[in-house]
C-alpha cells in the first residue's frame, strides 16, 4: 500500500514539476488533472435514508518522446460509496476504494495504424457496512497486466476507426476464503488464507467507431486458479470454474442545435460452469442446489439527453434500463425456496439534472434520480431486489 | 530555449516585416536586422504587420506585435526599466538575482516584475490594459487617481484595463478569449492561424489523455463488474492470526437469518495444524494430542415472537415501534472436527413472560414454565456432550441435526415437563428431529452422550467455583475459571448423585500475534479504539472435566476446588478452542442499537 | 416490454417519491451507535475542518486562519492555523513550485472546563495538532494544481484523581489515552472565481488508516466558506465556515 501511495506521490509531483509556470510551455509534457466529487442522499421505499458519496480523481501526463512516440501514464483513485446498483452486485451500504496506475505507450506505425501496449496495476479495497477496516475487506482485489491494442483509422475526414485490443490480467483476492464450505460438508477442505477467487482473465475486443457512432464486441474469458465446480452432493470436484462473457454494444452521439444526445445499448452473455448450493443456515443438511447458477443475459439501454441552455446553464435528463434474464437460475421466495421460473431482474433509473459550467474548468450539478428496481426473486433478506429509489445529489467537478 | 549567449546588450533575437531599431539613445532609426544589437537608452518600433522579439541580457524575452514602439530606458546588472509608448508587448522575465529590479512603464503606469508573464498594451495618451500569466506584477499608477487605490498587486490570472489616465479602475480576471490570446505563440514570421496552434495541439493532447482515462475507467471497471458475488448473510468478517499456543487461526464470522424470527450469528475457527501443548500453570490439561484440520465453532442464536424485517436497514425502525419479545436465545461452542461426532457445550436462555427476561434455568428444559427468581432452581444450566451419527445409515447428518435441535432450544426433558425437579440429567433429555417429533438424544447414533446439568449452589464454605487471574497494575488479560455443575440437578443434600462435571474455559485476550494483552494496551494505547480493536482477538479453550468429588461440601475453598478437578476429560479427550474477535461486534452495534435499548437483557 | 412501460407509467405517475418516508429517530439511533463504535473517528472529522491544507494565494506570504463553525461553534475547538511560504512559485529555479508550511494546533474548551467540576477527573486533555507541506504549481494563468503531505494528530488523554480511579477488567486505571494519528497525502486543484476569490477541490487521503475525505471550497478574501465530504464518517457533510487573514 505504502509502495503505491509512494509511486503516486511521485507521479503526481512529476506530472506537477514538469509542466510549471514561468518555463517555456513545454512541448513534451501535458497533464492532465480532473478531480470529481459527488455526494448523494438515498431514500428507498423499504429502509432508511442513507448518503453516499462518490469521489473520483484522476491525474495523468501524456509525454511526447518524439513525434511517433508517445506515452501515457494515468493514476486513478476511485472512491464509490452507498448507493443504489443493479440487483445482484452490491447491497445498498457496500463501498469500494481503488486505486489504478495504467502506463500505455503508443507509436505510429504508420500513417493510419498505430500500436498501443500498456501495463496496468489496480488495488481495490471493499466494505460492507459494517464498519470493518479496509485492509481486512473479504473482497479486496489487487490485479495486474496488461494489454495490447491497434488502431486502424480507416476514414480520417469523419474520425472513422477500428481498435482491436488484447486485455490480460491476474486478478487476486488475498483475503477471500470460505471456511464454511468445510463446515457445510466434511467431504470440502477450505484453505486458511486466501485467494480462493484468484482468477486470470483474457478479455479480445474490437471496436468500431465513424463519425461519433460507435459499437464494440468483446469477450471475455475468467479461470479461476482455485475455485472448483460444486456439484449436487454439496462436494466441490475437481474441475476449476470458468466463465466467460460475451457483450456486443453499439451507441452513438449527436449533437442538434441545443439539445445533445448519446444513447447506448449493450447485450451481454454470460456463461459459467459453476453451480450454487443454497444453505439457509449453519448446519442445514438438506440444502438446495441451483444449477448453472450464473448463466445470465443481460441488457442495458441507457439515453441521456442534454440540453445546452445557455454556455453556462444546461438541462439533461436520461433514462437507463437495465434487465437480467437467468437462464437456469430460479427465482426464490420470502421462504428461501427455489421456485419453479427463472429469475428476472429489471432495473430502471430516471434522472433529472441540471448542471451548472463555473469556468472552462469547473462544473458543478444538481440531480434527481428515481430508482424502480423489480423482480422475480422475492428472498431479499439479504440483497434488494424488490424497491423504489429517490437519489438526490450534487457534484463538482474540477477538470483541467 | 535558445543556447544562452551572453551578450553586454539587448538584442533583437528574430523579427518579421517592418521593424526599425534605434541603436543608442541619440541614435538614428535603422532598419533592424536579426542579432542587431541595441544599447541602454535604445528603442525598437514596429509598423503595419511588423514584429519583433528582444531578448535582454538577464534573458528577458520581449515580443512585440505590429504597431508597437518599445524603450530600454534602463539596463543596468540590477536595474532594468522598458518603457511601452504605444502598442503590445509580451514580456517573459525569468526568475531574477536577488536584489535585482525589472520595471516596465506605460504613460499611465510603472509595472514591477520579478518572475513573470504578462503582455500589455496601450495608446500614447495612456489607455493600457494588462494580463498577467504567470508570477505577479506590482502595478503602480503615476498619476494617481481621483478615487480608489493607485498601486496594486496583480497575480497571475488577472489583468486589468485603464480607460484613460487619471480614472480609477481594478484588477479583474481574465477572460478565457483574453488568456487564449496572450498565450499563443508571439513568434514573428506566423501567420494568425498558425499561432494557436500549439495551444490547440495542447488541446488535443488533453482530449486524448481524457479518453485515455475514461477508456481505462471502463476497462477497470469491467474487471470488477464480473466478480460473482452471492451474498447469503447479513454481516461477514474475516482475519487469520496467531492464536495463544502458536497456532495458525482463520476466523470467519457471519450474521445470517434462517428465518425470518431467528438471528443466527457465527464465529468458525480453522487451524491447519492444533499442536499439543502442555497445562499451563493453574490451568487444565489437554488431552487431544495434536489435530490436523481442526474446525471449532461457536455460535449465538436468538428467536423473537414476530417476524423481523426482511432487509437490515429497516431494523432500527421496526425495533423503536414495535414491542418484540425474544422467544429463545442459545450460546454454543463446538469442536467440528469430525463432521460426525461432535462435542459441544451449550447454555440455553428461554424467555420468561413472568419475569419479562431471558432465563437458563430449569425452564430450558421444560419450556413455559416460570421459576422464581433466587429459587434453588433458577441457576444456570448447561447441555453438554458428544453427538455422533448414526453410522449404519449415509449422509442423514444426525449429529448436526441435534445440535441445530438444541441451538433452537427444541428440547426438553420430560421428568421436568412431568413436574420433577431433577432428572438424571441424559436419559429423559429430547430433541425435536427432522420429523417433528421428539426421540430421546442419547438413543440416536452409537456413541452419543449428552448430559444437562445445573450449576451447583455456591456457599460461603461449600461449592466453591475455582477461578485463577492476575491482578495488579497493567495485569496479563486472562483468566482461568472452573464451574462445578450437577448433572440433572439431582442432589441430595450437598451430594450430587449423578456425579458432577466440570464447566472449565482458560480464556485469553490476544494481539493477532498470538501475544496476551495487557490492560494498557487497551486503555493507553493512543491509538483509536477502533484500530485498537481490529487487533485484539479473545480466545477461549473449553473442557468439560470429572470430578474427583460429588459432594460440594468438599468445595469449600478455591484452592479445594482445583484439586477436585480431575485431568480426565468428561466425554472422551477432545477440547474445544475457539478465537473470537470482535469486528461483527462494532457493526452489531450499530445495527441493533435500537434492539438493544429496548430489549432489557 | 410490458414490464418496460408499467414501470415508466408507475414512474410517470410519480407515486415513487411519497412512498418512501424518512425515519429520524431511528437515522438518529444510527448515528449515535457510529458514533459509539469509532469516537475518535468521529471527533477527528472536526479537526478535519480546521485544518488549513490550501495553498496560499498567489502573491501572498503568510496566512493566518482560525475555523469557526463547526468547530469553534458548537464543539468548543478553539484552533489556529498558520501558513508560511518558503519560496514563490519559480523563484528558485524555473519550474519549481511554490512551498508552503502549515500547521495548526486545537484544544477543546469544553473538555477543560468540564474537568475544573469533576470529582473523578484530575486532567483531561482533548485537542490535536497538524503540520505539512503543500507544493503548488500552476497548470495555466488560472488553473492551479496542488499536492502535499500533512501529520495529523488528536489526542484524548484523561487523567484520573487518585484514589477516584475507575476499574475496568479488575486493574484500577490511572490514566486513559486514545486519540488517531496519520499521515496524509492531499491533492487538489484550485481557480480562481473573481479578484482575491478561489474556489478549490482537494482530496485528502490517510495512508495508514484509510480515511479519505474531500473538500470544496469558496475561498474569499477574509472568509471561506467549505463543504467537507467524508464519506465514511458519521455526519457525511460537514459546512465549513472559516475566518483568515493572508498578508
Amino acid at each position: 500500500m505504502k509502495k503505491i501511495l509512494l509511486s503516486a506521490l511521485l507521479t503526481a509531483g512529476l506530472a506537477g514539476e514538469l509542466f510549471a509556470a514561468a518555463a517555456e510551455d513545454s512541448k513534451i509534457f501535458t497533464p492532465f488533472f480532473d478531480m470529481t466529487l459527488t455526494e448523494a442522499g438515498y431514500l428507498p421505499s423499504e429502509g432508511n435514508i442513507f448518503s453516499g458519496g462518490n469521489i473520483n480523481t484522476q491525474v495523468g501526463l501524456l509525454s511526447k518522446l518524439t513525434q511517433q512516440d508517445h506515452l501515457f501514464a494515468l493514476y486513478n483513485f476511485n472512491y464509490a460509496g452507498p448507493g443504489f446498483a443493479p440487483q445482484d452486485s452490491k447491497q445498498f451500504t457496500d463501498r469500494s476504494m481503488s486505486h489504478g496506475f495504467n502506463f500505455e505507450y503508443r507509436r505510429f506505425l504508420t500513417d493510419r495504424l498505430r500500436i498501443r501496449p500498456g501495463v496496468s496495476l489496480a488495488t481495490e479495497y471493499r466494505r460492507t457496512g459494517a464498519n470493518e477496516v479496509w485492509k481486512n475487506g473479504l473482497y479486496n482485489m489487487n490485479s495486474a497486466g496488461g494489454q495490447l491494442a491497434a488502431d486502424y483509422t480507416f476514414d480520417e475526414e469523419k474520425n472513422g476507426y477500428v481498435t482491436a485490443q488484447v486485455l490480460f490480467r491476474n486478478v487476486k483476492f488475498p483475503n477471500y476464503t470460505d471456511l464454511l464450505r468445510e463446515f457445510q460438508n466434511a467431504n470440502n477442505t477450505s484453505e486458511t488464507s486466501g485467494g480462493l477467487q484468484d482468477q486470470t482473465m483474457t478479455q479480445v475486443s474490437l471496436r468500431p467507431a465513424w463519425n461519433s457512432f460507435f459499437a464494440g464486441i468483446t469477450y471475455t474469458l475468467q479461470n479461476y486458479k482455485n475455485q472448483k465446480v460444486i456439484a449436487a452432493t454439496g462436494v466441490y470436484g475437481d474441475s476449476k470454474q470458468k466463465d466467460t462473457n460475451t457483450t456486443l454494444d453499439f451507441g452513438f452521439h449527436q449533437k442538434l442545435w441545443v439539445f445533445e444526445l448519446y444513447p447506448m445499448v449493450s447485450y451481454s452473455l454470460h456463461r459459467s460452469n459453476q453451480n450454487f448450493m443454497v444453505y439457509k443456515f449453519l448446519g442445514d443438511t438438506s440444502p438446495q442446489f441451483g444449477e448453472k447458477y450464473y448463466d445470465f443475459n443481460e441488457l442495458t439501454l441507457s439515453v441521456p439527453l442534454d440540453l445546452n441552455v445557455t454556455s453556462k446553464w444546461a438541462i439533461g435528463g436520461a433514462i437507463n434500463v437495465t434487465k437480467r434474464n437467468y437462464d437456469k437460475r430460479k427465482a426464490r421466495d420470502a421462504g428461501n425456496n427455489f421456485t419453479g421460473s427463472a429469475q428476472t431482474n429489471t432495473m430502471t433509473t430516471l434522472t433529472g439534472s441540471i448542471r451548472k459550467r463555473m469556468n472552462d474548468v469547473a462544473m458543478m450539478r444538481l440531480f434527481y434520480s428515481l430508482v424502480v428496481a423489480s423482480s422475480n426473486n422475492k428472498f431479499e433478506q439479504y440483497m434488494p431486489y424488490n424497491y423504489t429509489g429517490n437519489t438526490f445529489g450534487v457534484s463538482y467537478q474540477l477538470s483541467y | 530555449m535558445p543556447a544562452a549567449i551572453w551578450a553586454a546588450e539587448s538584442k533583437v533575437l528574430s523579427m518579421s516585416g517592418a521593424v526599425e531599431v534605434r541603436p543608442t539613445r541619440e541614435g538614428q532609426w535603422t532598419p533592424a536586422r536579426d542579432e542587431m544589437e541595441i544599447a541602454e537608452g535604445g528603442a525598437i518600433r514596429t509598423g503595419a504587420g511588423g514584429a519583433a522579439v528582444v531578448i535582454m541580457p538577464n534573458k528577458t524575452k520581449v515580443w512585440l506585435k505590429e504597431n508597437s514602439a518599445l524603450e530600454l530606458e534602463q539596463r543596468q546588472t540590477l536595474a532594468s526599466r522598458l518603457a511601452l509608448v504605444f502598442g503590445k508587448i509580451k514580456v517573459r522575465v525569468p526568475h531574477l538575482m536577488r536584489k535585482e529590479k525589472f520595471e516596465v512603464r506605460t504613460p499611465a503606469a510603472v509595472c514591477a516584475v520579478r518572475g513573470t508573464e504578462f503582455t500589455m498594451g496601450t495608446t500614447e495618451d495612456g489607455k493600457m490594459e494588462l494580463q498577467v500569466l504567470f508570477g505577479e506584477v506590482k502595478l503602480k499608477f503615476m498619476i494617481p487617481p481621483e478615487k480608489g487605490d493607485s498601486e496594486f498587486n496583480i497575480p497571475q490570472g488577472q489583468g486589468l484595463k485603464l480607460a484613460e489616465k487619471g480614472k480609477a479602475t481594478k484588477p479583474e480576471l481574465l477572460t478565457p478569449k483574453a488568456e487564449r490570446e496572450a498565450l499563443e505563440n508571439w513568434n514573428p514570421g506566423l501567420k494568425p492561424s498558425e499561432r494557436q496552434k500549439d495551444l490547440q495541439q495542447k488541446e488535443m493532447d488533453r482530449a486524448q489523455i481524457k479518453d485515455f482515462a475514461k477508456a481505462t475507467a471502463k476497462a477497470e471497471d469491467t474487471v470488477k463488474s464480473f466478480l460473482n458475488v452471492v451474498k447469503e448473510s447479513d454481516l461477514e468478517a474475516g482475519r487469520t492470526l496467531t492464536d495463544v499456543h502458536g497456532n495458525l487461526v482463520r476466523v470467519e464470522q457471519r450474521m445470517i437469518r434462517p428465518d425470518p424470527s431467528t438471528i443466527q450469528f457465527m464465529n468458525i475457527v480453522k487451524r491447519p495444524n492444533y499442536s499439543d501443548y502442555a497445562q499451563a500453570a493453574n490451568g487444565f490439561k489437554y488431552n487431544g494430542g495434536a489435530v490436523p484440520d481442526r474446525l471449532d465453532l461457536a455460535q449465538m442464536s436468538m428467536g423473537f415472537d414476530s417476524a423481523l424485517p426482511q432487509r437490515i436497514e429497516e431494523w432500527p425502525g421496526f425495533f423503536n415501534s414495535n414491542t418484540i419479545n425474544p422467544t429463545y436465545s442459545s450460546f454454543i461452542m463446538a469442536n467440528r472436527t469430525e463432521a460426525d461426532s461432535i462435542f459441544f457445550v451449550a447454555e440455553g436462555y428461554r424467555y420468561d413472560a413472568t419475569r419479562d427476561e431471558l432465563v437458563d434455568n430449569l425452564s430450558v428444559f421444560n419450556p413455559g414454565q416460570s421459576y422464581a427468581v433466587n429459587d434453588s432452581n433458577d441457576k444456570h444450566t448447561i447441555i453438554t456432550g458428544v453427538l455422533t451419527d448414526v453410522v449404519a445409515t449415509t449422509d442423514l447428518n444426525e449429529a448436526q441435526d441435534m445440535l441445530n435441535a438444541i441451538s433452537r432450544l427444541n428440547i426438553k426433558d420430560t421428568a421436568i415437563v412431568g413436574g420433577a425437579t431433577y432428572s438424571d440429567g441424559a436419559t429423559t433429555l429430547q430433541y425435536k428431529n427432522s420429523a417433528g417429533t421428539y426421540v430421546g438424544i442419547n438413543t440416536v447414533g452409537p456413541a452419543t452422550n449428552v448430559k444437562w446439568a445445573m450449576n451447583a449452589t455456591e456457599t460461603a464454605t461449600t461449592g466453591k467455583n475455582y477461578e485463577y487471574s492476575v491482578d495488579g497494575n497493567n495485569a496479563p488479560l486472562y483468566q482461568f475459571q472452573a464451574d462445578a455443575y450437577a448433572i440433572g440437578n439431582d442432589m441430595t443434600g450437598t451430594v450430587a448423585n449423578q456425579g458432577l462435571l466440570w464447566y472449565a474455559r482458560e480464556d485469553y485476550v490476544i494481539g493477532n500475534g498470538g501475544g496476551i494483552k495487557n490492560v494498557e494496551d487497551l486503555t493507553n494505547s493512543s491509538q483509536d479504539p477502533f484500530t485498537m480493536l481490529k487487533g485484539v482477538a479473545a480466545q477461549s479453550i473449553v473442557y468439560i472435566k470429572q470430578s474427583g468429588t460429588a459432594d460440594i461440601a468438599n468445595l469449600s475453598t478455591n484452592g479445594a476446588a482445583y484439586s477436585a478437578i480431575s485431568n480426565t476429560d468428561y466425554f472422551g479427550t477432545k477440547n474445544i478452542d475457539v478465537v473470537i474477535i470482535p469486528d461483527l461486534f462494532v457493526a452489531g452495534i450499530q445495527r441493533m442499537l435500537p434492539a438493544f435499548t429496548n430489549l432489557s437483557n | 416490454m410490458k414490464r418496460f412501460t408499467l414501470s415508466l407509467a408507475a414512474l410517470l405517475c410519480l407515486g415513487g417519491i411519497a412512498q418512501a418516508k424518512v425515519d429520524w429517530e431511528s437515522k438518529g439511533m444510527q448515528i449515535a451507535g457510529e458514533i459509539m463504535a469509532n469516537p475518535a473517528a468521529f471527533f477527528y472529522d472536526f479537526q478535519q475542518d480546521l485544518e488549513a491544507t490550501t495553498p496560499l494565494p498567489p502573491g501572498k506570504r503568510f496566512g493566518v486562519q482560525t475555523s469557526l463553525f463547526p468547530t469553534t461553534i458548537p464543539m468548543t475547538y478553539t484552533n489556529v492555523s498558520l501558513k508560511a511560504r518558503l519560496h514563490g512559485e519559480g523563484r528558485i529555479a524555473p519550474g519549481v513550485p511554490q512551498l508552503d508550511l502549515i500547521g495548526g494546533y486545537w484544544n477543546m474548551l469544553a473538555a477543560k472546563m468540564a474537568t475544573k467540576d469533576s470529582q473523578t477527573i484530575d486532567s483531561a486533555k482533548f485537542g490535536g495538532y497538524y503540520m505539512g507541506a503543500i507544493l503548488s504549481s500552476s497548470v495555466s494563468p488560472r488553473v492551479r494544481t496542488f499536492w502535499g503531505y500533512k501529520r495529523s494528530q488528536m489526542k484524548a488523554k484523561l487523567d484520573f484523581k487518585a484514589g477516584e480511579e475507575p476499574m475496568f477488567l479488575g486493574t484500577a486505571i490511572s490514566s486513559f489515552d486514545t486519540g488517531f494519528k496519520d499521515d496524509f497525502f492531499i491533492a487538489g486543484i484550485e481557480t480562481p472565481k473573481g479578484i482575491g476569490k478561489l474556489w478549490s477541490i482537494q482530496l485528502n487521503y490517510g495512508i495508514k488508516t484509510q480515511t479519505i475525505s474531500s473538500k470544496v471550497s469558496w475561498y474569499g478574501k477574509i472568509f471561506e466558506l467549505g463543504l467537507n465530504i467524508y464519506p465514511e464518517g458519521v455526519l457525511v457533510v460537514h459546512p465549513v465556515w472559516n475566518f483568515h487573514l493572508n498578508f
